[in-house]
């Protein structure tokens, strides 16, 4: 018999790969790494308590697309006030950007749709301000506190005022 | 059926063969997703069952810093158990001298702890002279993670966050839970 008959008789083509140790092992693998994983989604928003600070006003004057101001959000379960701070802005023009909305506890998409083109409103007039002072009242639940953040940051794709201060009583005067 | 015929069907019996591939294929895609999903996670975060965080669409990871978790109970920094809260307040918690109280000690302790730290790593990299101003400037970045239960009145919270605040700690984190 030549060399080349006789390997080809040994080659058997019914031969399977063992899948059980494999699967075994999967078996094993599984429950631990699912024991283990935590499917909480654990995100984070940035967020800061007022600081004192020394104030810089400027005397320049400047355009009004340059001004930056700071919206001030004011919310209870009875409504949210909101208005704006800003040195370079007179008393007229600051009252022009204030705000009230019906909030109630049970939110609802109208409520946020308000609070949102508010802001959008602010955001439009001074594109350059990304700032907002958060006043929530005593008896607001961390839950909602967190909610108007969420429409005050974003809207869509855009950025409206990604800085948020969260603070107690807050004078906009 | 006789019994004749039933003995020689017997013979020809072809024992089923598992289809062992497509479970292969399902076990890999699991584990796989399960092995993503594990490294994703910078660190782990314990989280106890009585702090339920509110849901955000927020995209920011978390940093691996102090964590304070607050629940309807009781508060704590880390591991250790700073205060409890009996009908939405603090107990201990003095307003006229927030700086005695425990919120204040525990976190105050652990700045001084790790500035120590990082001044000795600071000092033995690049000198005791720009060290103080390295260690004053990561000073100001550090910040807290704060854990809290979404039904937490800011009664509390405030109370709480001022005193993060003038323990050193004006920046912090937020936690919830991303939108999927």
């Amino acid at each position: 018999m030549s060399a080349l008959g006789s390997r080809r008789k040994r080659t058997d083509p019914d031969v399977e790969i063992n899948m059980v140790p494999i699967m075994n092992m999967f078996l094993v693998l599984i429950p631990f790494l699912l024991m283990s994983s935590s499917f909480l989604n654990l995100k984070a928003i940035d967020a800061s308590v007022p600081v004192r600070s020394e104030s810089s006003v400027s005397q320049d004057k400047t355009k009004e697309s340059d001004i930056v101001v700071t919206a001030v959000i004011k919310l209870n379960y009875k409504e949210i006030r909101i208005s704006v701070t800003s040195d370079e802005l007179t008393e007229i023009q600051l009252s022009e950007l204030d705000k009230k909305i019906e909030w109630k506890k049970e939110r609802d998409d109208k409520m946020v749709i308000r609070l949102s083109s508010a802001l959008q409103n602010i955001k439009a007039k001074y594109p350059k301000s990304n700032t907002i002072i958060l006043s929530p009242g005593d008896d607001v639940v961390y839950e909602d506190i967190v909610n108007v953040m969420d429409v005050a940051r974003t809207l869509g794709d855009q950025s409206l005022f990604p800085i948020v201060v969260v603070s107690g009583e807050v004078s906009s005067g | 059926m006789s019994l004749g015929n039933t003995l020689r069907n017997r013979d020809e019996f072809v024992p089923p063969k598992l289809q062992i591939t497509a479970m292969m294929d399902m076990f890999t895609i699991i584990v796989f997703f399960l092995l993503f999903s594990y490294a994703e996670r910078p660190d782990e975060v314990e989280l106890t069952s009585d702090i339920n965080l509110p849901v955000s669409n927020t995209q920011r990871d978390y940093d691996n810093t102090i964590k304070v978790f607050l629940s309807v109970g009781e508060l704590k920094i880390d591991d250790e158990v700073v205060a409890s809260i009996v009908e939405e307040k603090i107990s201990g918690y003095d307003p006229e001298h927030p700086r005695n109280n425990n919120i204040y000690r525990v976190l105050e302790k652990i700045r001084n702890d790790r500035l120590k730290l990082q001044k000795e790593m600071v000092v033995e990299e690049i000198g005791e002279e720009l060290a103080v101003n390295a260690v004053a400037k990561s000073a100001q970045k550090s910040q807290v993670l704060f854990f809290c239960d979404k039904s937490v009145p800011f009664r509390v919270i405030n109370t709480v966050m001022k005193t993060i605040g003038m323990a050193g700690y004006p920046n912090m984190q937020f936690a919830v839970t991303g939108e999927r």
